[in-house]
């Protein structure tokens, strides 16, 4: 186990118009023991990430260090990790038993027997005893996932590395692996980073998530942390399902107000003044907007938008509602129960205090929901790498 | 003249094989158009292959000689006495046959040896990223597509005991201290492997480098993060995972060493040194200079035999062993 550390990583490729560079000065610590979860869209740089750690590219510039050893230029063998890889890569030819035993093999001077012993007590753990003596070939998905997960866990490692791991599996095994392997790795305490391009995996699993896009840092921190204060407007797009709702409005700070085409809503006075740019996304989540027929009644009318329901997803337990405004989709999440059905006519109810805004330029975030991010329900308590200041 | 597929096919389909080949009537629709249009190929088949394995079986049970050569069908049958005669070792025939048999297996499993080392290590190397690799690799190609019979006259000029300048590079660096005889003597049979490796090993070259590059880099990252080197990975990944294609290779490298006739007599001429002599080259001279054919044919037939039993050990020994571990 050791604390991870990397200083300003950059990673180029070489390609024939150039280089292309897939990691941009990345800076992070990732505590003794914990779970960090890199998550982005494709070719954002989290594997490149991954792969560097793990020594199986070289780094172009900056450094990595587990505890006080510079492991930037040693090669994977001297690095003391292990790998799970998106395709398992199990050796083929040999069986399970082979196969988790082989890092052993080859990185220790335990004798057959003590190596044999290890192997069962991880394959115990695993629950894949019975396998030991199949070929990955006689396997299922599952199973070779177990093995691979094995090969690993047998080596006891300072650091884990995972490369989406679990997106060759079926959904409902996917589900199951994930809660699995969030005990195992609190169980064993082992530094582990772990890539996916699933936000729910994101969000679930890791201590703390890196969010990364086109090779730069966009935040780091705890899951609700960057679902609730996303630094920026990709943050805050990628993280939620349904994604956050962005509209383009103007800020009218005379007024007080935000403007648009359609709608005209109040803005505080505090929030006013955190605002140096008239151009501005206003973003809600879908599960933060409330949806009323009878405007008439509501506490609030001036924070009411008028919109046409187009779509209707009923999911059972919600139901997400697609509104058009002013040509503008917008999604809301309501209750299962919902009785809005495509063509109808409603308000939507956009709460002040869930609202994010961000500059429409640079993306920056200017104003956060004021959703609790830690266990204790504590609004404002967490310290975050965000750049703003919730609201 | 039919004009499309369909009208082909439906020609085709009145074309009655079921009463020539009874299991041809047991056959899908689909199956029965398949062996139509093989049939052409077959039949080919037949003639170049099956028919002078069949006249040769038969003959090896006649006594062909010089006075039947005329009306062959004519000549006695002599049940297995042409093989109780090539095959004792006692007399001068039977002794020379034997021990042009080992000569073969020699020559088989020698080559086998060079062919593979020289093809795994030239893939292997073909396999790494370096400028240059494309032409590397059709340099490399060139003693197979070459014509093989200047290939050879080329590498009996360079034998040569005085004038070949393999005697002249190894005595100027010194490796050796007087000229080898390479075309006569004892050894020829390791000119003979040298040279048929020479123009075989590309073709084992070009199968390995395709088996090398089906193997997933991921075993190797696998392998490097397990802790593996160079040689490990050599030894644990690339090795077995090479198996599907080194088991066809092998087989295909021996069977064709043992019936090759090009690459000894090309090198060594009709009446080659005894050492030389493998049994393919014996059994032509023995055949047609002293006119013996149903001899010739018995000893055709026992080499035919030694190679198919020795392909059926190996591929015994190789489906025991699971052929389809190296799969990925």
């Amino acid at each position: 186990m050791s604390r991870v550390n990397i200083d300003s990583l950059t990673k180029e490729y070489d390609s024939a118009g150039g280089s292309i560079v897939a990691v941009d000065g990345l800076d992070l610590t990732i505590d003794d023991g914990e779970f960090v979860v890199f998550v982005g869209p494709s070719g954002c740089g989290k594997s490149t990430t991954l792969r560097c750690v793990g020594g199986l590219e070289t780094v172009t510039e900056g450094s990595i260090r587990f505890g006080d050893e510079d492991v930037t230029d040693q090669k994977p063998k001297e690095r003391d990790i292990a790998m799970v890889f998106q395709n398992y890569a199990l050796y083929p030819h040999m069986t399970a038993r082979e196969n988790m035993a082989f890092g052993l093999k080859m990185s220790t001077e335990l004798s057959s027997e003590e190596i044999d012993e290890r192997v069962q007590a991880t394959a115990e753990m695993l629950s894949i005893e019975e396998l030991l003596e199949d070929k990955p070939k006689a396997l299922s998905g599952g199973q070779q996932q177990r093995v691979a997960l094995g090969r690993a866990i047998v080596r006891d490692p300072e650091v884990f590395l995972m490369d989406e791991p679990l997106s060759n599996l079926d959904a409902k095994l996917r589900a199951q692996m994930r809660t699995e392997l969030q005990q195992l790795q609190s169980e064993l305490d082992v530094t582990t980073v772990y890539v996916t391009h699933d936000q729910t995996e994101a969000m679930t699993m890791g201590d703390r998530i890196v969010v990364l896009d086109d090779g730069q840092l966009q935040q780091v921190g705890t899951p609700l942390e960057c679902y609730h204060r996303p630094a920026n407007q990709f943050v805050a797009g990628f993280l939620g399902s349904p994604p956050m709702n962005f509209l383009r409005v103007e800020a009218d700070l005379e007024q007080q107000e935000l403007q648009n085409a359609v709608f005209t809503l109040p803005l505080s006075e505090s929030v006013a003044t955190e605002i140096d740019s008239s151009e501005l996304v206003l973003g809600i989540r879908p599960e933060h907007i409330e949806l009323t027929d009878t405007p008439e009644t509501h506490g609030e009318p001036s924070r009411l938008v008028e919109a046409d329901v187009t779509v209707t997803e009923p999911m059972g337990d919600v139901t997400n509602v697609y509104l058009d405004i002013g040509g503008e989709s917008v999604t809301v999440t309501t209750d299962g129960k919902t009785g809005a059905s495509p063509g109808d006519q409603l308000y939507m109810h956009v709460p002040a205090a869930k609202m994010h805004l961000f500059d429409r330029e640079t993306g920056e975030a200017i104003k956060h929901s004021d959703e609790p991010i830690d266990a204790a329900d504590s609004p404002t308590a967490t310290e975050s790498t965000s750049p703003a200041e919730t609201a | 003249m039919p004009h499309t597929t369909k009208q082909f096919r439906e020609r085709l389909a009145d074309v009655q094989l079921g009463d020539a080949l009874p299991f041809y009537s047991r056959l899908s629709e689909e199956q029965r158009f398949a062996y139509k249009l093989l049939a052409p190929a077959l039949a080919m088949m037949c003639l170049i292959h099956l028919l002078p394995i069949v006249w040769g079986t038969l003959i090896s049970f006649m006594g062909v000689d010089s006075s039947y050569v005329q009306e062959w069908y004519r000549a006695p049958f002599v049940g297995v006495e042409n093989y109780s005669y090539v095959l004792d070792p006692r007399t001068v025939v039977g002794g020379r046959f034997w021990f042009a048999i080992r000569q073969t297996v020699i020559f088989a499993v020698g080559s086998l040896v060079v062919t593979y080392v020289l093809g795994l290590t030239a893939a292997l190397i073909l396999n790494q990223k370096f400028t240059g690799r494309f032409v590397a690799r059709t340099l490399l190609l060139l003693p197979w597509v070459a014509p093989v019979v200047v290939t050879l006259l080329i590498w009996r000029m360079m034998f040569q005991q005085q004038s070949g300048i393999i005697n002249h590079v190894l005595l100027s660096i010194g490796l050796i201290n007087e000229p080898i005889y390479w075309l006569i003597g004892d050894n020829t049979i390791w000119t003979l492997v040298l040279t048929h490796s020479w123009t075989q090993f590309p073709l084992v070259m070009i199968m390995l480098y395709a088996g090398l590059q089906g193997i997933p880099d991921q075993l190797y990252e696998a392998a490097s993060i397990d802790g593996a080197g160079r040689w490990e990975k050599f030894r644990y990944i690339t090795f077995p995972q090479l198996k599907p294609v080194s088991a066809v290779v092998v087989l295909l490298v021996m069977l064709w060493t043992m019936i090759n006739f090009t690459a000894p007599f090309v090198l060594l001429g009709a009446q080659p040194p005894q050492a030389g002599q493998v049994g393919i080259l014996y059994i032509y001279e023995f055949a047609f200079s002293n006119y013996q054919f149903g001899r010739g044919a018995a000893m055709s037939v026992v080499l035919f035999l030694i190679a198919m039993t020795m392909a059926m050990i190996y591929y015994k020994y190789l489906f025991d062993d699971d052929f389809a571990e190296g799969d990925r």
